[in-house]
């Protein structure tokens, strides 16, 4: 006996043949595109959350229920038909159960308890042990190539959808209404309505076809799939669901060409008519989506601006106020240091021994704080770029050994060896004169006396490549390789610079690194490490 | 959006999940064997009653 077949050639592929209507291949594969493409969407932004895995186990089983339907439409043999309309009749209460799991796990933040795992349980044996008996199909009708569904696809099937359904619905209008946020309760209510929209018009379509024989209609259910979709794409962009910072329009947009490029594949008027009208609807959901979220965007923008510029303003009003007091600050100190000074050379009247180291510590005590409110200040119009240079043609060796003999009673007096070594040549720099001595040279050496408790500090000039390179080695504390990193940052201190040098204010080094670069010179500093010692080097253009 | 914070299973759960894909895989291939393999179904051939309809 012959095999019996359909009337119509074989399918290609699994999915082409005479039988499947254009609209078929246009309703399952925009429904699983976008199924697919939110499913992993959700997924690739949170792998680790259990709703989007379970988002993701849902897609992927419509996917296969929409794959197998086009198989149906497609092939002419009828154990496939058999074979595959069964598992059809499965998959579809699997995604009804699927769904209830991911809302319920979504709205209470925990598995259903073990009574309600045995209640969908056995809400799907019956499915389970009937599925390959008459029950479920009786048989093939030879000339559409389609199944005679039994009781078991005809009716339970859809007492088991409407009971989920039914129980998804229970669940949003109980617990929704109680979430404490009104973004909690939009995207939840988003996500459910998505949900029961999707299976309600899957289910629907599926009803007319098992009642009526014309399986046709019920493609119209699939569109329900990419509403869902893009109601959670609105989700994610409203509410920024589901951790993505990622427009879901994307993903709509690729629906979009799908459905726009599959308008060239139909040739019934009709059928143009329907997908002109799905399109027409997918346009408007993402124009809507586009414009809101441009407009947001412009909105945060030019917030950001106002206050960019607010922030600008007080930054600058509090620059001119420290501006001032530091000004104010000065002035004083400048007149205290005055007076101690003629106190100390005798100009009141000769001092005795105690009242003289007195006066003596409060004159050195006064220049050093003149001495911080003057690097505040400088860093200050460093920074604003208010700095002026003076520029003339002068002995860099000299000013080098000027500057060396200037520290070296304080090198002594803790018991450092300070020692100058140069190298023979000419060393004639154009710049700053009075800012490169005070504070740069002075600036190095000094702290290298302060932040050497023994050993020695050596100074060392050299020329190279037209350039004079002063390099100041000490065998003092080091700096760590921490420190390193902020070391001419303004107010950069290391970590422990306060313990060994208490009039620290960090902002030596900013300085010293603005005026050698303005000079079009570098600073740099290479130190082994805490406790070995640590070497700074400045590298100036030199005209002779 | 909100996670699960808790998503702990009970153990009698997790058995009856187990025990529920072992049953799908098991009616699946059931079906499989008496369609595909053993083409055990009733084929109604119509498709020379509908010619005579026709």
């Amino acid at each position: 006996m012959p095999e019996l077949l359909c009337p119509w050639e074989a399918s290609e592929f699994f999915i082409f043949s005479s039988n499947v209507p254009a609209l078929i291949h246009y309703s399952h594969w925009v429904a699983t595109v976008s199924a697919l493409g939110m499913g992993l969407f959700i997924f690739a932004h949170n792998p680790k959350g259990f709703v989007p895995r379970l988002i993701l186990l849902f897609v992927s089983l419509f996917s296969v229920w929409a794959m197998l339907d086009v198989m149906l439409w497609a092939t002419n043999r009828p154990d496939t038909v058999m074979f595959s309309w069964s598992l059809q009749v499965l998959i579809e209460p699997l995604t009804y159960a699927l769904a209830f799991y991911l809302f319920y796990l979504y709205l209470y933040k925990q598995w259903p308890s073990f009574r309600t795992n045995v209640l969908i349980f056995i809400l799907l044996l019956p499915l389970l042990v009937f599925l390959p008996t008459t029950l479920n199909l009786e048989a093939l009708s030879l000339s559409a190539c389609e199944a005679i569904e039994g009781p078991l696809a005809k009716y339970y099937t859809y007492i088991v959808h409407t009971i989920l359904v039914l129980a998804i619905a229970v669940m949003g209008a109980r617990k929704i209404p109680g979430l404490p946020t009104r973004r909690e309760r939009l995207v939840a209510l988003f996500f459910g309505l998505g949900l029961v929209t999707f299976l309600l018009s899957f289910t629907s379509g599926n009803i007319m076809g098992s009642f009526t024989d014309d399986w046709t209609l019920s493609q119209y259910g699939l569109f329900g799939m990419p509403v869902f979709a893009a109601l959670i794409a609105y989700s994610i962009v409203q509410f920024k669901a589901f951790n993505a910072k990622v427009i879901g329009a994307q993903m709509l947009v690729i629906i979009l060409a799908i459905a726009v490029i599959s308008l060239v594949t139909l040739q019934e008027i009709t059928s143009v008519r329907v997908v002109a009208a799905l399109t027409f609807v997918l346009v408007c959901a993402l124009g809507y989506i586009l414009v809101k979220s441009v407009k947001r965007e412009v909105a945060q923008r030019e917030h950001i601006e106002k206050l960019a510029g607010e922030l600008e303003q007080t930054n600058k009003r509090q620059e001119g106020l420290l501006h001032f007091i530091g000004h104010e600050v000065k002035g004083f100190l400048t007149k205290d240091q005055g007076a101690f000074a003629a106190l100390s050379e005798g100009d009141a009247g000769h001092l005795d021994a105690p009242a003289q180291i007195f006066v003596k510590q409060a004159l050195a005590q006064t220049r050093e704080g003149v001495q911080s409110v003057t690097d505040l200040l400088q860093a200050s119009n460093q920074k604003s770029g208010t700095v002026t240079y003076k520029k003339e043609t002068f002995d860099f060796k000299a000013l080098v050994a000027e500057t060396v003999e200037k520290l070296r009673p304080s090198a002594e007096k803790k018991g450092l060896s300070l020692t100058l070594k140069v190298a023979d040549g000419m060393y004639a720099v154009t710049g700053d004169k009075e800012k490169l001595g005070d504070n740069v040279l002075r600036n190095l050496i000094d702290n290298a006396i302060n932040y050497t408790p023994q050993g020695s500090v050596e100074v060392s000039l050299t020329k190279r490549d037209g350039k004079a390179i002063v390099a100041v080695k000490d065998t003092g504390v080091g700096i760590s390789d921490e420190d390193k990193a902020h070391l001419f940052t303004e107010g950069g201190k290391g970590k422990d610079s306060n313990k060994i040098n208490v009039h620290s204010t960090g902002y030596g080094l900013f300085i010293a690194k603005g005026i050698v670069e303005a000079h079009q010179g570098t600073i740099s500093a290479s130190s082994e490490g805490p406790g070995k010692g640590s070497t700074f080097i400045v590298e100036l253009p030199s005209v002779a | 959006m909100p996670e699960p914070s808790n998503h702990s299973m009970t153990t009698s759960s997790r058995y009856l999940i187990v025990l529920f894909v072992v049953a799908v895989l098991a009616s699946v291939a059931i079906t499989y064997w008496t369609t595909m393999v053993k083409q055990d179904f009733v084929i109604l051939n119509d498709l020379e009653e509908e010619e005579d309809s026709l």
